[in-house]
């Protein structure tokens, strides 16, 4: 995976450019995802193993893997799209599934030791990866993903000012 | 949501009737779908500690370390999580070990030997891996901040809604 800043500020990004109205934070949380239900708890875990030997058990470690997988993420964001009110709950639940979705495609593009993952799954168990990148490489575009993410931002809001003026000039005056 | 506008199925995947339990129904399928990876998972490889466990029947088994961290450097051998305990991997010829500190996360493949031995023929150390933590939790807090901000709950609708309308 690259890391957390990256896919958040790739979530910003392609939210921004995509032109979301609404929806830009909650991809950027679909864009998290992924690691925050497949990995987070494998670090946790991984991290009492290493320090004091429990957790040892394989089980611990496979049953956070539908977190990081379509299938898993598609139900995780069905359920998470009705903590909201209904007339967002369709668009929420697409927002997170897209960015979910740019997350695992980031993330195949990167080489593991065990050759990715079963993104097939169902189907397969076949382990899948594009495989570019080192797992690491994703640090080296932080600043650059923070400079564009900075410029798309202050540009998104110069425009919107802008638009909001003009607006306001050419609507009829109050009677 | 606006019924007369709305296709019939987006009204029954989304809205208001019988939410709590399509959600429940969903957590209950992704629980059920974990518990069937903590079940059928581990029977699609074969583990280091299950390798040293019985190391006659698993001489030269083909094994992967995928993002371990290093317990110690000693004799030559890089010391790594097996199960409870410990095991050794002998890196390549052309690895430096003095480069492997306890703490370091390394990546590994080669075959296992009856002497409970890791003979690896790849061997990778991550080494901006820590820097690579750092970030994942600086990212996982901006994301979850920016979500308390920007989304407050609306007690009409009873769910969330966007505190912005471009957020």
């Amino acid at each position: 995976m690259p890391d957390l800043i990256t896919h958040g500020l790739s979530g910003h990004l392609s939210g921004r450019l995509v032109g979301l109205k609404r929806g830009v934070v909650l991809l950027v949380i679909g864009n998290c995802l992924p690691d925050l239900l497949g990995r987070l708890p494998v670090r946790i875990f991984g991290e009492a193993n290493f320090r004091w030997g429990h957790f040892a058990e394989p089980y611990w470690y496979w049953m956070w893997v539908p977190g990081h997988l379509p299938a898993g993420l598609l139900l995780a964001c069905y359920a998470l799209s009705h903590l909201f009110v209904e007339a967002r709950r369709p668009a929420a639940f697409v927002t997170l599934v897209a960015g979910c979705a740019t997350h695992l495609l980031m993330d195949s593009f990167q080489t593991h030791a065990a050759g990715g993952e079963p993104v097939f799954w169902p189907l397969s168990w076949h382990n899948f990866e594009i495989g570019l990148v080192s797992p690491e490489a994703s640090l080296d575009w932080i600043p650059w993903l923070c400079a564009a993410s900075v410029a798309v931002e202050l540009a998104h809001q110069a425009l919107r000012r802008y638009r909001l003026r003009a607006n306001r000039a050419s609507a009829p005056p109050a009677a | 949501m606006n019924e007369t506008n709305t296709p019939r199925w987006i009204t029954v995947a989304f809205g208001d009737e019988n939410r709590p339990v399509r959600a429940t129904l969903a957590v209950l399928a992704m629980a059920g779908i974990m518990a069937w990876f903590a079940f059928a998972g581990p029977l699609h490889e074969i583990t280091f500690a299950q390798c040293l466990a019985d190391p006659v029947r698993w001489d030269g088994k083909d094994l992967i370390l995928s993002v371990q961290r290093v317990h110690g450097v000693e004799d030559g051998y890089v010391m790594v999580r097996a199960g409870r305990g410990l095991g050794r991997v002998r890196p390549p010829a052309d690895v430096n070990l003095a480069d492997v500190q306890p703490g370091d996360t390394i990546s590994t493949s080669g075959v296992f030997r009856s002497t409970g031995v890791l003979e690896a023929s790849w061997f990778h150390v991550h080494t901006a891996r820590h820097w690579k933590n750092r970030a994942s939790l600086v990212g996982m807090f901006g994301a979850l901040g920016a979500g308390a901000i920007v989304f407050r709950w609306d007690r009409r609708g009873r769910g969330l809604v966007e505190r912005f309308d471009d957020a």
